[in-house]
Formats: C-alpha cells, sequence, structure tokens
C-alpha cells in the first residue's frame, strides 16, 4: 500500500503519481482526512502562486525586449546582433531588399491588403531562425504559442495535385494570382505566388500567400513549398493569420514575416531568383 | 523565441519577485541565447534551454551578490484600499504575501515552484531544467507551497495551517 506523506501528496495533487500509485492514493485518502486536507492546501498554494506572478501574461512585451529581436530601420546604422556573424546579417538585409521591392510592385499592381508601414522586420541571426520554426514545430506548440493575436504555424504537407495551388506553383508568375471559390459558393481564395528560390538541397521553392474571404472577414496563408523530382509540392511551413475586418494594423502580420523571413534565410541557397530565371522555369515545367 | 516572452518574463517575475529586475534577467538571457545559439541541440525545447539559461543567469547573479542584503518590505494595505470591496482587497493581500513568500523561499525551492507551479511544467521537465533527480523536485516543490500556503493565509485567523502526517514534519 502507498504511503501517504507530503512527497506522495504534492504529487498526486500535481497529477504526476501513475495510474496505479493514483488509484491507491486515492483509496487511501477516502479514510485520511488530514491528507485530503494537504492535497487541497497543495493545490490552492498552486493556485495562489500562478496567479500571483500572472501579470506578465496579461501585459505587452516591454518594447526593450522586443528590441533585441528586431532590425533598426536604418541600414546604415545597424548594429550586429549579439554574436551574429555579418554574412548572415547582411543575407537578411538583401532578402528584406528584395521583399521591399516587389512589396512595392504588388502595391502598384494589385490592390493592396496590408498596410505597407505594418511589416516589422525581425534579425535573427540564422541558427535562431531554424531555431524558431523548429520550436514551433517541434511539439511545444501552438497552445504554448501565447502572444495575443499570433499568427498559427501549421504543418507541412504534400500539395495535392489537383489543387488549384498546385496550379498556380506550377505555372503562374510570381505576384499573378489565381482565383477559386470554395464548392459551397462562400469563400473566395486568390492564390498568389510571391517569390522563386533554390533551396540548400537545390530544389526549387516558391513563397506564395492564399488569401481566403467570406462574409465573416478575410485570412492569409503565407506558406513555403518546394518541388521534388516527381513534380510534387511539398509545404515546408505555413504562417495563417486573420486579417482584422477595420483593415487597421495586425500585430501578427510582423510575426508572420519575422516567421517566414527567417525561415527563407535558413534554406535559401542564393538570392531570390530574378523574373527571367523564373519566367524560364515556368516554360521548362522547372526543369 | 519572441512568441515565448510572455512566458520568460513571468518566470523571471517570480524568480526575482519584480518586473522590472525579471525582465533585465529576460534581456541577459535573450542576449545570451542569441549568441550561443549553435550551442542549443535541435529536436530539444528551445523553450526548456531558455528557462535553462534564464536560471543559470539567476543563480550566478545570487552567488556574485552572496548576502541578498535585502528583505522584501510587506507593503502595507493602504494602496489597494479604496472602492475595493474587503474581500478583493484581502484576495490582493493574499496575493502579496504569496509574492513575498515566493522572495523568500531557498533559491532552488523557488526555481522548482517557479517552473512547475507557476510555468506549469511536468516534474520530469523541471528535472531536466535544473539537473536534479525528480525525488528532489517532489520533496523541493513540497516544502515550497507549505510554506507560501502559510505565508499567504498567516494573517486570516480562521485558516489553520497544512497539517502534518508525521510529528516531525514542517
Amino acid at each position: 500500500m502507498v504511503k501517504l506523506n507530503d512527497e506522495t501528496l504534492i504529487a498526486y495533487s500535481d497529477g504526476e503519481l501513475d495510474e496505479k500509485t493514483a488509484a491507491e492514493v486515492e483509496a487511501a485518502l477516502k479514510d485520511d482526512p488530514v491528507a485530503r486536507e494537504i492535497v487541497h492546501k497543495f493545490q490552492e498554494a498552486a493556485r495562489l502562486a500562478g496567479e500571483a506572478f500572472d501579470d506578465p501574461m496579461q501585459e505587452e512585451v516591454p518594447e526593450r525586449l522586443l528590441k533585441l529581436f528586431e532590425e533598426p530601420r536604418s541600414e546604415e546604422a545597424a548594429p550586429e546582433a549579439p554574436g551574429a556573424p555579418a554574412a548572415e546579417s547582411s543575407n537578411i538585409a538583401d532578402l528584406s531588399q528584395i521583399r521591399a521591392a516587389r512589396e512595392t510592385k504588388r502595391h502598384t499592381n494589385v490592390t493592396a491588403i496590408e498596410e505597407p508601414g505594418t511589416v516589422r522586420r525581425f534579425a535573427l541571426p540564422l541558427a535562431a531562425s531554424l531555431a524558431l520554426i523548429i520550436g514551433i514545430g517541434g511539439g511545444f506548440g501552438l497552445s504554448n504559442f501565447t502572444a495575443p493575436s499570433a499568427p498559427d504555424v501549421i504543418a507541412a504537407g504534400t500539395i495535392p495535385q489537383s489543387s488549384v495551388l498546385h496550379a498556380a506553383l506550377e505555372r503562374s508568375p510570381s505576384l499573378q494570382s489565381l482565383e477559386e471559390v470554395s464548392g459551397d459558393g462562400l469563400t473566395k481564395n486568390q492564390i498568389e505566388p510571391l517569390l522563386s528560390f533554390v533551396d540548400n538541397n537545390d530544389r526549387h521553392c516558391r513563397e506564395y500567400r492564399i488569401t481566403s474571404s467570406n462574409v465573416s472577414g478575410s485570412q492569409d496563408l503565407t506558406g513555403v513549398a518546394c518541388r521534388g523530382d516527381d513534380g510534387a509540392w511539398t509545404q515546408q511551413i505555413a504562417v495563417v493569420q486573420e486579417i482584422p475586418a477595420s483593415g487597421g494594423y495586425s500585430p501578427a502580420s510582423g510575426q508572420t514575416d519575422s516567421v517566414l523571413e527567417s525561415f527563407l534565410n535558413g534554406i535559401m541557397k542564393d538570392e531570390p531568383l530574378d523574373d527571367e530565371a523564373e519566367a524560364r522555369l515556368l516554360d521548362s515545367g522547372w526543369q | 523565441m519572441v512568441a515565448m516572452l510572455p512566458r520568460l518574463r513571468r518566470f523571471a517575475y517570480a524568480l526575482t519577485g519584480s518586473t522590472d529586475l525579471g525582465d533585465d534577467l529576460v534581456q541577459a538571457a535573450c542576449e545570451r541565447a542569441l549568441s550561443r545559439l549553435d550551442q542549443w541541440q535541435k529536436g530539444t525545447r528551445l523553450d526548456s534551454w531558455m528557462f535553462r539559461i534564464m536560471q543559470t543567469i539567476w543563480i550566478d547573479q545570487m552567488r556574485a551578490k552572496k548576502v541578498r542584503g535585502h528583505k522584501i518590505d510587506l507593503e502595507t494595505a493602504g494602496d489597494v484600499a479604496g472602492e475595493d470591496g474587503e474581500r478583493a482587497m484581502e484576495a490582493r493581500l493574499t496575493l502579496k504575501r504569496v509574492r513575498s513568500a515566493v522572495e523568500e523561499l531557498p533559491e532552488e525551492q523557488r526555481l522548482v515552484l517557479t517552473l512547475v507551479s507557476i510555468d506549469g511544467r511536468s516534474y520530469k521537465e523541471a528535472a531536466q531544467i535544473l539537473d536534479v533527480p525528480v525525488g528532489t523536485i517532489t520533496s523541493r516543490l513540497a516544502r515550497a507551497r507549505r510554506r507560501l500556503y502559510e505565508v499567504a493565509y498567516e494573517t486570516t485567523a480562521n485558516i489553520a495551517p497544512i497539517p502534518s502526517l508525521e510529528p516531525n514534519n514542517g
């Protein structure tokens, strides 16, 4: 029979005992009002501890901490992130410029979805970017992604060949969108490749965005997919984000960009392909 | 890492007893983590690694100070009195006493309490972060929670302390 002592009771109160021991404790507690009181008070103490230090979970993170992960706006005066080798920083700067150029083009060609000023850029060293992705994908998970309005990050998978997304990745030049209406006619998806590049494994990859809208609002999915030798596109990462109906500032859009930017910097072999190189690949079926 | 900042701040708040000191600690830990990302092992939890860094820095700071020259001043009720009902005020005072009690705990008990009862880690995870056996986690946690409960309700005459099962325990 299990011995009731502080160690057993605290583990019981935290649900840390194996099933068999927990059942034994449960039985023993029936005849032991003092032990029951201890369990109750251990639980109360845990509740108090959680409540006493809860403020940071309710507050905005102070700017000075966010700044640690943020790249200064001015390129010249940019100090290195601690310990980040210079080469990695310049790689990030390049990508940022390319993205900025594409954003400009995009805003002149299509109806703007985002305010141009909402893009918040983060300069994480290369390894940091990988850590972020693996941290999310490695199961510590969405439930711990506690920042308010943090974008959801969804899992990898093969994109069905019959899908409009597959068609867009296979044949649409960057920044030209395909449209799709759901079977019930209620949701409209706009699918738009954003850029193309070669990854560290010499695969062709594309970043893309799907904007879905229906009467209740819209959301963005921004993802990266890579093409295998068999012609299948595999999603590497995707970040989903609600677009506020007001069209106002969305703090999550900065996170989406930082997550993807970090990810791209981690897997891109060189700079993104220019329009000509991309056009050649689209014509040749990615050969 | 940005997404886990609220949790890092809560952890640091509980360790240091103040959000300002806590934020200093979070900042130091993030800087160290960013500069040592090559030491993080892929496939292990990034948050556990961050907590480990944070507690290491904290312990170092504690050792550097050797003697903690300060006692947390148990502030008077003055600043919370007002339109609040008596019960709400009592609840706030209780939480304030809890914070003081956590402050006064021995360092190793506070770490365990913070990881398990505040951040919600399993005993096993806490044991890995602190590099001690699970049995040590259990006994430290029991001592910490006893102490905390007793301090939290010390002024409420009609609430009895946690009883003991063994004559010379606690």
